[in-house]
């Protein structure tokens, strides 16, 4: 072998070694560096908007249109016709899609306002990449450091519950990276993102004598290609099932990370429902279908850190307890709803 | 390299392949792999993995990161191709073509083995290896078109991949 290559094949595994031995809060900023290296481009596709055409044209009248064109211009003015009728079935295909996006930015635009009472404060993103290799993995938001958003910012989404008119929130992940205008979301379907999450209704009994949530930890469950993932709720008791955790269960985010320091993900969260409880070696297991779909992710709101009033912290620096009362969002965000509804018919 | 990063976001997947796409940066890492000498290729294999694994790999904290694992399986199927590149700078390009497409599949496993190993669960789903096989083959049918845009380079840039009969007297 050549000294040269020796050399520098020495070079490499120092190199290598070097990497493997970062800390995550640099590997944090090189990752933040690359995405703003691609973020630009990542922008420059996303702003690409459709042209919608305008219809010109002067209005044609048929009693007196034999009148105005021989037979030539009849025939060219067909043609034209034709093409502004093809134009016209295109908008009306566009104007579908919006009015649809227009009826999800307003119940949007209430869970919001919604936030801003519970003195939460929300920063709306789009999605503008999304890989097919790491579809359940990843998603790349154009919110950054520049709009507030930080390490760890919760994700999450408006959802409609029981297919009424009653909006919660429900998680989409949480921030992995940052960079000044875009951030890289880690999805609830992957299995690196883990929250520590309850069974509503479903209560055990606890050391004390007295009652407790049923809790646990919620993961994704490792799958690939286009099967629709499901999400991983362990470390239930082996008898939770007979404590209500059972099929059609709602489940929500506890607060609590599975240490005893503060969870990053708020209380209250909509993750999804039980879809089959089982038993294992050491724990229960239960499925969990999303709340969400994770395939139509286009707008996501990302929770931001601020000031807020005493006792109404959304980072709380002490874990949550295990008995305390637990904010689900009710009725106030439907009744508006409702009315926002009518209005775009 | 950079370009291919670059559009590779933009490259879209084949669903009647399972979402298999075309692996951009691994393609033109294998074909400059070709050409270049072993310690040009382990920089190329360093740049390329450490952007690989900037933009894909999720970083959890308090977990160990395997930041950088990428760099490793680069430099692995970049040795693996130095050892046709004699044969390809005489021109014959055929069997590299088919170390790009199993240079390719070497990456793909090796990935999910890593992966797998470290979430500790080895499961192997349906449409996995149509993925693989799927990806691989898109690799291999541009391979000729890189290995042509790199002559073509390597001419304009006075520096030309030599051709013909002319024997190497590097060694390894």
């Amino acid at each position: 072998m050549k000294k040269s290559n020796l050399i520098s094949l020495g070079v490499f595994v120092l190199a290598l070694v070097w990497l493997f031995t970062l800390e995550n809060k640099t590997v944090n900023n090189v990752q933040s560096k690359f995405l703003g290296v691609f973020g630009f481009a990542h922008e420059a596709v996303s702003s690409v908007t459709f042209d919608n055409d305008i219809i010109n044209g002067e209005p044609v009248d048929a009693a007196n249109i034999a009148l105005k064109y021989n037979k030539d211009e009849l025939a060219q003015r067909y043609s034209e016709l034709l093409k502004e009728l093809f134009q016209l079935h295109l908008w009306r295909g566009q104007f579908d899609i919006l009015r649809e996006e227009n009826i999800e930015l307003k119940r949007s635009l209430n869970f919001v306002d919604y936030k801003k009472q519970q003195n939460q404060r929300l920063i709306a993103a789009r999605v503008i990449n999304r890989q097919s290799r790491s579809w359940w993995r990843t998603i790349v938001i154009d919110k950054g450091l520049d709009d507030g958003v930080v390490l760890n910012s919760p994700v999450m989404t408006p959802v409609a519950v029981d297919r009424t008119d009653r909006v919660e929130g429900a998680l989409v992940g949480k921030v992995t990276v940052v960079s000044r205008s875009q951030s890289t979301v880690v999805l609830a379907t992957d299995v690196e993102c883990k929250v520590g999450a309850y069974v509503h209704g479903a209560l055990e009994e606890s050391q004390d004598g007295g009652l407790q949530r049923v809790q646990g930890i919620l993961s994704g469950a490792p799958s690939a290609g286009t099967d629709v993932p499901n999400l991983i709720l362990r470390n239930l008791p082996k008898e939770a099932d007979r404590y209500g955790v059972k099929d059609g269960a709602k489940v929500y985010s506890s607060g609590i990370s599975s240490s005893t320091s503060r969870g990053i993900f708020p209380p209250g969260l909509m993750l999804g429902y039980v879809k089959v409880f089982e038993v294992k070696e050491i724990d229960g297991v239960a499925s969990v279908v999303p709340a969400i779909d994770f395939n139509e992710l286009s707008h996501v709101f990302v929770l931001l850190p601020g000031l807020l009033p005493a006792g109404n912290d959304a980072f709380p620096d002490v874990a949550l307890p295990v008995d305390a009362p637990v904010a689900v969002p009710s009725d106030p965000v439907a009744p508006r709803a409702r009315a926002l509804d009518d209005d775009v018919d | 390299m950079g370009v291919g990063a670059l559009l590779s976001d933009f490259v879209p997947s084949l669903s009647i392949a399972f979402g298999a796409r075309l692996l951009l940066l691994p393609a033109i890492f294998f074909a400059c792999a070709l050409t270049v000498r072993f310690p040009l290729m382990l920089a190329f294999a360093f740049v390329a993995g450490l952007g690989w694994d900037a933009r894909h790999m999720v970083v959890e904290e308090g977990s160990g990161t395997g930041f950088g694992y990428s760099v490793f399986l680069f430099a692995l199927t970049g040795s693996l191709l130095q050892g046709v590149r004699p044969l390809f700078r005489r021109g014959r390009w055929e069997l590299p073509l088919f170390i790009v497409g199993a240079a390719t599949t070497i990456l793909l496993v090796a990935e999910w083995f890593l992966i797998s190993f470290a979430r500790g669960n080895f499961s192997w789903p349906g449409d996995f290896w149509y993925q693989v096989w799927t990806s691989t083959l898109l690799c291999m049918l541009i391979s000729p078109v890189l290995f042509y845009l790199i002559f073509k380079l390597g001419k304009l840039s006075g520096a030309p991949v030599h051709l013909g009969r002319e024997i190497e007297r590097e060694g390894f």
